[in-house]
């Protein structure tokens, strides 16, 4: 195929914007904000160029490049893309310019190094979505954490110190876990390697009891960046923390590492394993779903109240990957994208709320709606869409995923996705009454009169979302066709690795 | 003939109370003293082994053992002095501005 | 041994020749007048380069003849030796440049050349323990390196805290180096011997372990592990480090550890390995050599970096950092193969560059700020840029996380841990690797996170520090992205080295 050089220009692009806004000088903050979102566009653009030059009947890896890194341990630098990693990083690229344009006015100390540490991120997320190499996955997971370590440290909120060492700490200790079990998976074939490719033959030859501490080690460090429930506590304090941008990054792409892992590396690495464990992570899931939900409604904080909420979405993700259906795999990869979206929307608004009031807390607010109508409408939109509403994005994952789940051969039992099912009732439950707390009712609070609706860049990093939104809802195929192949293909492959 | 074995139970002796020096007491220039006492219960180990079977290595090490103490003790006491100079002081007790 | 290999020998001593040379050079110059004593640091640093230039060349005709071993008995010199003489000689150049920069040690203007005899006879003794291959050797090897080092670790005469730690350094020594002694008498006793391949031709006659002989092991391997702070030998440690001057602190973690490391290695890898006596069962006691060096590992890496978090005082910070990555490199040791080995040569590489890059920068902002409580960093990631971006390098490194150096060093130990099915162990270095992180990252967190309550301006860096600082850092970044070269010199050096 041609245009292989593509997936390397990504990467190098968003590597060497950022090493270019390091030599940008300091003072001047629009010069480095223009070049950031530049830069951020461009890498946008050849993204979109990837996806055209992209067969969606091939279930394999396109845009494929090899180069011999490491030779005495079989490591390489082997990245290329299929129907699900080139949803995601389109989700990336998408994401990443709204973040930055986001910020425009917030962030007005220390541009330069936020710049840096976003398109470093930015760069880190992509590479983690690209690898074929377990090495090189490993090495982008983990160098991904210091630029968010520091866009929560440096520009978070009142405790943000505390909740970037407990992010750190948290995802660290899952990824040296799995760092253990990629040397000991890399180590039980012939020769030491992480070939990706190679390992997919390797792993289900396994036996079931090295396959069970396998599938255990990875799944640890994925449910933790999910993250499933009970490993969520991290999840709430970052996002709180975080600066708006950093959120809508965490929610948006950073949280979809955890599922993307589980679908990449666990099923078909141990479809042995996965078949054991599939039924406790449904009821994880489950619980996540349900716990999120209540969680949600009973918050006082509008960030922790959507924090909390993707707790019970990602819990939707999870079912949908063990489920271990076309259809439910299918809807989980489409809900990983919608969430981003939706919840990386809701970020927004609840940032440029912020940004006007310097208040989270719901009950300082209501009745904003006759104030901020444009504002109250787009939110009423997008949580309509985080609900599950028919037409708009969600209900085609969600949908999808209760289906496949209901019917799931490995789970069999409707009861998961019964439950699901009351999620999506209580999504609404949460939502609309924040939204009727926050938009509807009467002014209580004089403060607000001031309140001035959003201006046009803040329509600028919501417009594209809402189209999107549409888009799925309306005419989901054009996304759901790109990993179609890819889902049947990973059914089949475990159905045959457990037949045998 | 005195069998080899006393030697080394004579020795492990010396050495015990070397130890037991370096533990008990807060004397610096005693604890080192004591430590002295350890390197000589090595020294009459390899002469007495030396001896007994003619082979001249342990008799060779005991020349460098002798030196190298003497060296320590040198040094030792110099360092014993500038902490006295210093503290006024040397009672191991009361060196104790670092701490773990 | 016949006379021309005796002679060949002597010739690869050329290194050690070089330094007693410059060591007598500088003597004199001390004596002379006060204008040729102030050329001691160039003559001292001069001395090093050619001794470091002449290692290599040495390395090379190894390397080129094929020769497995150069020497006999009481030293070798082979590439195992060659390689940890390079790192001790190059750490030894960068050391000088420390000095320089130390102004508490400039402070005694009158016995600059006095600083400078002991740290040359410190290196003497390094050099010789690289190479030393019988008990004989290693003593009198370790005492030539530890008895300046109790004089340097209490260089500040009128320094309380200096003489203290000073003191405590030579108790401790004395304690430990005794001990050892007593080991090498009680070995000798029941093995009639000194070398350090005498316990593999014993036993592979059948002799077993008897009791002197363990007792005078535990001895032994106490008296290595007290020169490498090894828990539980590491007493010493924190206290020496806190009081000594920093460029003292730098040379005594970094550079006098690899030589301890050197001869711990080549004690336990010609005594035990290449026989199974690692995993013979110690008669009665119910576990073998190998579940002890295990245990070390766990206790070294464990304590090491549990206490490093608890402190405020950067140096000792940095002293029980430098107990846990003790840790890994006996874990690396206790993992008993050429895979081991090599990640324990390629480890102590990376130890070296990004230790000292740690120190540099404590020693800088010394000088600036007055202080090396963590607590007084606030807010220099700002006032101070490129230093606290140096720093973070370090820092990353150091906790092992990619994209540095110090992550392929931790990934090859956690490699040969696996190959050995040591899984215990490869938690706890997972386990020690995040505490790592958190006490690393706490520094970072300080510089950048916390604003600093004065605004006045630091003294700026001068070019030469903004150099050494990147001669240190670039290489941890590039060899983080391309560590191969490390490993196939670490191979290479084990190639002729005859394990």
């Amino acid at each position: 195929m041609e245009n292989n050089f593509i997936l390397s220009l990504l990467l190098i692009l968003s590597v060497g914007g950022s090493l270019l806004i390091l030599l940008l000088p300091r003072e001047n903050g629009s010069l480095l904000r223009v070049t950031g979102l530049v830069i951020s566009l461009v890498i946008f653009l050849v993204s979109l160029f990837a996806w055209y030059n992209f067969d969606p009947r091939n279930p394999g890896f396109q845009f494929v490049e090899k180069a011999s890194w490491i030779k005495g341990l079989g490591i390489s630098y082997f990245v290329g893309i299929d129907g699900m990693s080139l949803l995601l990083v389109l989700l990336t690229t998408f994401i990443t310019p709204l973040a930055l344009l986001s910020t425009w006015k917030s962030i007005e100390h220390k541009v330069k190094e936020f710049t840096f540490f976003m398109l470093l991120l930015e760069a880190g997320m992509l590479g983690v979505f690209m690898s074929l190499d377990l090495f090189l996955f490993y090495i982008f997971w983990e160098a991904m954490l210091i630029p968010m370590y520091f866009i929560i440290g440096v520009w978070g909120g009142k405790n943000r110190i505390y909740a970037s060492v407990k992010f750190f700490i948290y995802t660290m200790t899952g990824s040296l876990v799995m760092l253990v079990a990629i040397i000991w998976l890399a180590n039980s074939g012939k020769e030491f390697t992480t070939d990706l490719t190679e390992l997919y033959k390797l792993g289900p030859t396994l036996g079931l009891s090295a396959q069970n501490y396998l599938f255990a080690a990875f799944v640890l460090s994925f449910a933790i960046k999910v993250p499933v429930f009970p490993l969520h506590t991290w999840l709430p304090d970052a996002h709180v923390e975080a600066p708006t941008a950093g959120s809508v990054i965490l929610a948006g792409v950073l949280l979809k590492m955890g599922t993307y892992g589980m679908v990449r590396f666990n099923l078909p690495l141990f479809p042995d394993a996965t078949k054991v464990f599939a039924p406790y992570l449904a009821i994880l899931a489950v619980i996540g779903i349900i716990y999120g939900s209540l969680v949600s409604m009973v918050q006082k904080d509008m960030k922790k109240l959507v924090a909390y909420s993707s707790v019970a979405h990602l819990g939707f993700v999870v079912l949908g990957i063990f489920g271990l259906t076309t259809e439910s795999i299918q809807g989980a990869i489409i809900q990983m994208v919608n969430h981003g979206l939706s919840t990386g929307a809701l970020f927004l608004l609840v940032g440029y709320l912020y940004e006007r009031t310097h208040t989270r807390v719901i009950a300082e607010y209501g009745g904003i709606a006759k104030l901020v109508p444009v504002y109250a409408t787009i939110l009423l939109f997008i949580s309509l869409s985080s609900i599950g509403l028919p037409g708009l994005n969600g209900f085609i994952g969600e949908f999808l995923i209760l289906v496949g789940s209901f019917s799931s051969p490995v789970l069999n039992n409707p009861l998961y996705a019964i439950i699901a099912a009351l999620g999506v009732i209580l999504a609404a439950v949460y939502l609309l009454w924040w939204y009727q707390r926050m938009c509807l009712e009467t002014v209580k609070n004089e403060k607000l009169n001031t309140l001035t609706d959003l201006n046009t860049r803040e329509l600028f990093t919501l417009i594209p979302i809402m189209i999107v939104i549409v888009w799925i809802g309306i005419y989901p195929s054009t996304f759901l066709r790109l990993s179609e192949a890819f889902s049947s293909n990973l059914v089949s492959s475990i159905t045959n690795a457990l037949a045998k | 003939m005195i069998p080899l074995e006393y030697y080394l139970i004579l020795s492990a002796f010396l050495f015990v109370t070397g130890v037991t020096g370096v533990i008990t007491r807060r004397n610096a220039i005693v604890v080192f003293m004591s430590i002295e006492l350890m390197l000589n219960a090595a020294n009459l180990t390899f002469v007495a082994y030396s001896s007994f079977f003619g082979d001249v290595v342990g008799q060779l090490f005991v020349f460098f053992v002798m030196a190298v103490a003497a060296a320590e003790v040198a040094i030792g006491l110099a360092i014993i002095i500038a902490l006295f100079r210093n503290k006024e002081t040397i009672n191991i007790d009361e060196i104790n501005i670092l701490k773990w | 041994m016949d006379l021309t290999n005796q002679l060949s020998f002597l010739a690869t001593l050329i290194p050690e020749y070089l330094i007693i040379l410059f060591l007598l050079i500088i003597v004199f110059m001390d004596f002379s007048t006060e204008k040729i004593a102030e050329k001691i640091p160039a003559v001292a640093m001069s001395g090093l380069l050619l001794a470091l230039l002449a290692n290599l060349f040495m390395t090379g005709t190894l390397y080129e003849t094929e020769k497995l071993l150069a020497g006999g008995e009481i030293f070798v010199n082979d590439g195992f030796a060659f390689l940890f003489k390079f790192m001790i000689l190059a750490s030894s150049l960068i050391m000088v440049y420390f000095f320089v920069q130390d102004d508490e040690v400039n402070a005694y203007k009158t016995r600059k050349g006095e600083f400078y005899i002991l740290f040359y006879s410190m290196v003497l003794g390094m050099m010789l323990l690289a190479s030393a291959n019988d008990l004989i050797a290693a003593y009198i090897a370790l005492e030539v390196l530890s008895l300046p080092s109790y004089i340097a670790a209490g260089f500040l005469k009128v320094d309380k805290r200096s003489s203290e730690a000073s003191l405590k350094y030579l108790l401790f020594g004395a304690v430990a180096s005794g001990v050892m002694l007593f080991g090498i008498s009680l070995l000798y006793f029941s093995m009639s011997s000194t070398s350090f391949q005498i316990l593999v031709s014993n036993m592979s006659h059948g002799i077993g372990f008897d009791p002197v002989m363990i007792l005078a092991l535990i001895f032994i391997i106490g008296g290595f592990g007290y020169k490498i702070s090894m828990v539980p030998f590491h007493f010493w440690t924190p206290d020496v480090f806190e009081g000594a001057p920093v460029s003292i602190t730098t040379f005594l973690s970094v550079s006098s550890k690899i030589a301890g490391v050197a001869v711990f290695v080549r004690f336990i890898v010609y005594s035990f390995a290449g026989s199974n006596l690692m995993n013979q069962e110690i008669a009665g006691l119910g576990f073998n050599l190998n579940s002890f060096l295990v245990l070390l590992s766990i206790l070294t890496m464990t304590v090491g970096n549990l206490t490093a978090i608890f402190q405020n005082n950067i140096k000792r910070m940095l002293a029980y950092s430098s107990i846990g990555h003790i840790g890994f490199i006996v874990a690396a040791l206790a993992a008993n193969s050429e895979q081991g080995l090599i990640a324990i040569s390629s480890y102590l590489l990376i130890y070296t560059l990004m230790n000292f890059g740690a120190f540099l920068v404590v020693l800088l902002i010394k000088f600036r700020i007055g202080s090396e409580d963590i607590r007084d960093y606030k807010g220099l990631g700002y006032k101070m840029p490129f230093l606290s971006v140096m720093m973070v390098i370090f820092l990353v490194s150091l906790a092992g996380l990619p994209p540095t150096a110090g992550f392929w060093a931790k990934f090859y130990v956690f490699t040969a841990l696996m190959e050995a099915k040591l899984y215990l162990l490869a938690l706890f270095a997972i386990f020690n690797t995040v505490i790592g992180v958190f006490y690393y990252f706490r520094v970072m967190k300080v510089m950048y996170f916390e604003k600093s309550e004065t605004a006045e301006p630091l003294p700026i860096l001068t070019g030469g520090n903004k150099t050494v600082l990147l001669v240190l850092g670039l290489p941890l970044l590039i060899l983080g992205i391309y560590f191969t070269p490390v490993v196939e010199l670490a191979r290479e050096t084990l190639k002729i080295a005859g394990f």
